[in-house]
């Protein structure tokens, strides 16, 4: 081979692996792992959020550079993205990584109906909701056009959200009682607000689910004629979001996530970062004690309650 | 806007169901021939709307898995809607392209074809969804009428209703003797999404109740008694609010503003329209408001919302660049601010939370922005059949006299085979069974000089309860035949007289008059004006006219002046083969 031909022969194989090197990743076949000296190993890399997280993702994204995009109900996670979600509502398969933040369940109320109940039971507590479920607001010191009184609640059937809340709920609440109040159901903890915010309290008076659903809602309800007040139970489980990296530059995004300017993003959006202390928004306070998230045992039997309920 | 032909009710429960807006574009959107279409249907009251946002979208260029993409839009009922996706959507294209994007007036529709596929075993189709806006059903009333009753500081339901409806001396009870009978404007549920709100929230103020009504609360006498006091309040029912709209301005702007209708209950965003001098929202340039406004009084019972759903089907037509197409679409539409205060411009209460409500939902056009306070959950299907077949019962009954043109031109033919005459004799016959057998129905029929010289027209039935002479009815309209010449004024006179002679103050007592050509009866007048001076000196014993302009030929501008001068509606059915539906829709008044 003449010196040409050979020069000719390992620019073509030279070609043809940087070629494999550059094609392999983006079909996903063969992740490469995050090249830590390359800054743009993350172009491309989509960020999916719970629709919960929305707003702070969206955040995140802006600071990162990043696409977003929603994750339809069933379908697997698409290569070069990645997802937080609770990890019980990630596609089959999934290897998440450990929790990146999280979010109390809380009391939501309309001031209007919190000052009522606040004049009544002193403080705003599981023990205040079970006595107001059943009854009547001209009951409990209300107005009586304002009707029964009226709870919300993601369902426990497509939500993490509402499997906890109702976790909360049923030790302290006669299931009669709560069916006969339960007057606004949705299909997750996003929805539910977005519903309470749209038809006021003329569906829902309070909402037990997580703190940053009522927080994602609490400007949107000012503009929508009320305001939106949170609640802590004394004791309460939490919602906690992890993370899924699914191909080239997924992991790196994942990495960033924990740094700590893009956790302040998270925090300044109303929902918690598991590690570090971080100042919250206005209108959220300190949460309760946190409760253990019940068992598989226990979550079977609560979606039996459910369906009686519904 | 209001033309909610739509709709319901028993139509989303059994497979007969009645409704009359067939699928149609609104507007200029046609789709390039490298593009695929988006075909969305929606409910009449949000179609010019999401016309212009559709136009708007496509005029960005929008491409989904490579392929350029146009959404067009189609006015479908909900009712009708809901039957067609849960029957099997028509692939002849009779009903519209099967739809992408579906959006009836409210989620209840969504509910309802996915209960009627699963009852068949097939997976429901309505799951994923966001609302476009919202608007509460009201009781609108002219402002003096409401201030009246205490508005805007007083609480006030459908009990205070009930109660004027009842009054011996009507509104002399509230210190106005000169308004006389209370009298209340509201659609036929079976029609009207405002009219089955309106019912079913008569029938939780009924209860006393604001948990989901039973099958046990429904079968109540005292809730039947109670739903028959404020339906006997009606003025006549109708498939569409803008009837009543319509007629309540024209009567306004004639000096005569608290005549026709004490109240009608509306959707929140007709009170608006009405208030613009623009009730159908024809985006007229300069139109005339009202000299009485009217305003908004939100049930103290509680009331239901339209809430508009856009849902993007999980049907087997829709493949993943049109789910793409329609979210991308539907996000323009919901999640853009911007679109969402152009829904708030025609009166909606945006579907995107983060858009305030804000002004025309303000105090300045009657409405409270922070009401209604307490919303009623639509009942559940089987509930919901039993609230409508109780309704039929207590609804207010009818006195109803058809009078049939019989001219010669009725043998002319008008399609598949049937004379005009024949579709007409089908559709009258078909209608019968929209009455309730304690309804008066009798029969005349028309031409010229049926009965001697001077008499145009003939008695063939007389009113009567429907259970004694509905046989009577069928035999003499099979048995008819066209001849003769159009004597349509002194004819519609002498059955307005017949009427108002025998006026029964428990019932609506109307005409329904059909007709299918000019009045050429000249040597026994043909001067409308007497007529309508007759019609329109109604006030005490009011006969509403109902008439059916048939076929090409039909006076339509006479028909509407002779409905107007009778506070009622002229339908139109210029193209013979309507007939049968649109006889239906003349019926749902009753």
């Amino acid at each position: 081979m003449s010196g040409w031909r050979a020069a000719l022969v390992a620019l073509i194989v030279g070609a043809v692996i940087l070629g494999i090197g550059y094609l392999v990743p983006r079909l996903g076949a063969d992740p490469a792992p995050p090249d830590e000296g390359d800054a743009e190993d993350t172009t491309g890399v989509v960020l999916v959020c719970v629709p919960v997280l929305q707003q702070a993702c969206q955040a995140v994204a802006d600071e990162l550079d990043l696409d977003t995009a929603r994750l339809e109900p069933g379908r697997s996670l698409p290569d070069r993205h990645v997802l937080v979600a609770p990890a019980s509502e990630l596609p089959e398969g999934s290897e998440p990584g450990p929790p990146l933040v999280r979010s109390p369940i809380v009391i939501g109320a309309w001031l209007e109906r919190s000052q009522i109940l606040s004049a009544r039971c002193g403080t705003i507590d599981l023990d205040c909701l079970a006595g107001a479920v059943g009854e009547r607001w001209e009951d409990l010191g209300g107005n009586d056009t304002w009707g029964d009184f009226k709870l919300g609640l993601a369902s426990p059937a497509t939500s993490e959200s509402g499997v906890l809340a109702l976790s909360l709920l049923t030790p302290v609440v006669e299931r009669s009682d709560l069916a006969a109040s339960l007057r606004l159901v949705a299909q997750n903890d996003a929805r539910l607000t977005e519903d309470l915010v749209l038809f006021g309290d003329s569906r829902a008076d309070v909402v037990v689910t997580t703190e940053v659903s009522v927080f994602n809602q609490m400007a949107n309800a000012i503009g929508r004629g009320g305001r939106l007040e949170v609640f802590y139970p004394a004791s309460s489980p939490w919602v906690e979001y992890v993370t899924v990296a699914k191909g080239f530059g997924a992991g790196r995004v994942v990495d960033r996530l924990s740094d700590p300017a893009i956790l302040g993003l998270f925090a300044g959006s109303g929902v918690r970062p598991v590690t570090g202390t971080w100042d919250l928004p206005s209108g959220l306070g300190t949460a309760g004690a946190t409760a253990a998230p019940p068992d598989s045992g226990t979550r079977a039997t609560l979606l039996e309650v459910w369906e009686q309920l519904r | 806007m209001k033309r909610m032909a739509l709709v319901l009710s028993v139509a989303m429960l059994a497979p007969a169901c009645t409704s009359f807006d067939d699928a149609d574009t609104d507007g200029p959107i046609t789709v390039p021939s490298d593009c695929r279409e988006i075909p969305a249907h929606v409910s009449s009251e949000k179609l010019t709307l999401i016309t212009d946002l559709a136009q708007a979208f496509n005029a960005t260029g929008p491409e989904f898995g490579g392929e350029c993409v146009a959404v067009t839009v189609y006015r479908t009922a909900s009712g009708r809607g809901a039957s067609l996706l849960a029957e099997g959507w028509p692939t002849d294209g009779s009903a519209g392209p099967e739809p992408v994007l579906w959006s009836p007036a409210s989620a209840a529709w969504g509910a309802v074809v996915n209960e009627r596929l699963g009852r068949r075993g097939q997976a429901p189709i309505a799951n994923d969804f966001q609302r476009i806006m919202l608007t509460p059903l009201v009781l609108a009333m002219p402002r003096p009428m409401a201030e009246a009753l205490g508005w805007p500081e007083a609480e006030i339901g459908w009990s205070d209703i009930l109660e004027l409806s009842r009054a011996e001396d009507g509104w002399g009870a509230y210190g106005h003797p000169e308004w006389g009978p209370f009298k209340l404007g509201k659609t036929n549920p079976n029609f009207s999404t405002s009219g089955l709100s309106a019912t079913v929230a008569i029938y939780y103020a009924a209860t006393g109740k604001r948990t989901p009504l039973t099958l046990d609360d429904v079968g109540s006498q005292s809730v039947g008694e109670f739903v028959r006091g404020v339906e006997a309040a009606t003025v006549h029912y109708g498939d569409t609010t803008l009837t009543f709209l319509e007629n309540m301005l024209r009567e306004d702007l004639a000096g005569r503003p608290l005549v026709y209708a004490s109240a009608v209950a509306v959707e929140e965003v007709s009170v608006i329209a009405y208030n613009r001098g623009d009730p159908a929202d024809r985006g007229l340039e300069n139109p005339t408001p009202p000299n009485v406004p009217l305003v908004a009084i939100y049930p103290k019972e509680g009331t239901l919302f339209s809430d508009n759903p856009a849902y993007i089907l999980d049907a087997a037509w829709v493949d993943e660049t049109e789910r793409q197409a329609a979210e991308a679409f539907r996000e323009f539409v919901v999640g853009d601010p911007e679109n969402q205060r152009k829904a708030l411009d025609f009166g909606f209460r945006p579907g995107n939370p983060s858009v305030a409500i804000s002004d025309p939902i303000s105090a300045a056009n009657g409405l409270n922005p922070s009401q209604p306070e307490t919303e009623l959950q639509v009942p559940e299907p089987a509930v919901l059949a039993a609230l409508i077949d109780s309704w039929e019962v207590y609804r207010k009954p009818a006195r109803v006299l058809m009078v049939l043109d019989v001219s010669g031109s009725m043998a002319e033919l008008a399609g598949e085979g049937f004379t005009k005459l024949d579709l007409a004799k089908r559709a009258v016959l078909s209608s019968l069974d929209q009455f309730k057998p304690e309804d008066e129905v009798g029969l005349w029929i028309f031409s010229t000089r049926l009965a001697g010289d001077d008499q145009d027209w003939l008695e063939l039935v007389p009113p009567q309860p429907l259970s004694q002479g509905a046989s009577a009815i069928r035999s003499s309209v099979q048995s008819l035949i066209a001849d003769g010449g159009t004597g349509l004024y002194d004819t519609t006179t002498a059955a307005v007289r017949e009427i108002r002679a025998t006026f029964d103050t428990s019932r609506i007592n109307a005409v329904v008059l059909l007709s299918d050509g000019m009045c050429d009866d000249y040597d026994d007048g043909c001067a409308i004006e007497p007529l309508l001076r007759l019609l329109s000196s109604n006030e005490r014993d009011p006969v509403r006219v109902f008439p059916v302009a048939y076929g090409s030929g039909a006076d339509i501008e006479a028909l509407t002046a002779i409905a107007n001068a009778s506070q009622a509606r002229v339908y139109d059915a210029s193209d013979p083969l309507t007939i049968e539906r649109v006889f239906e829709a003349v019926i749902s008044n009753f």
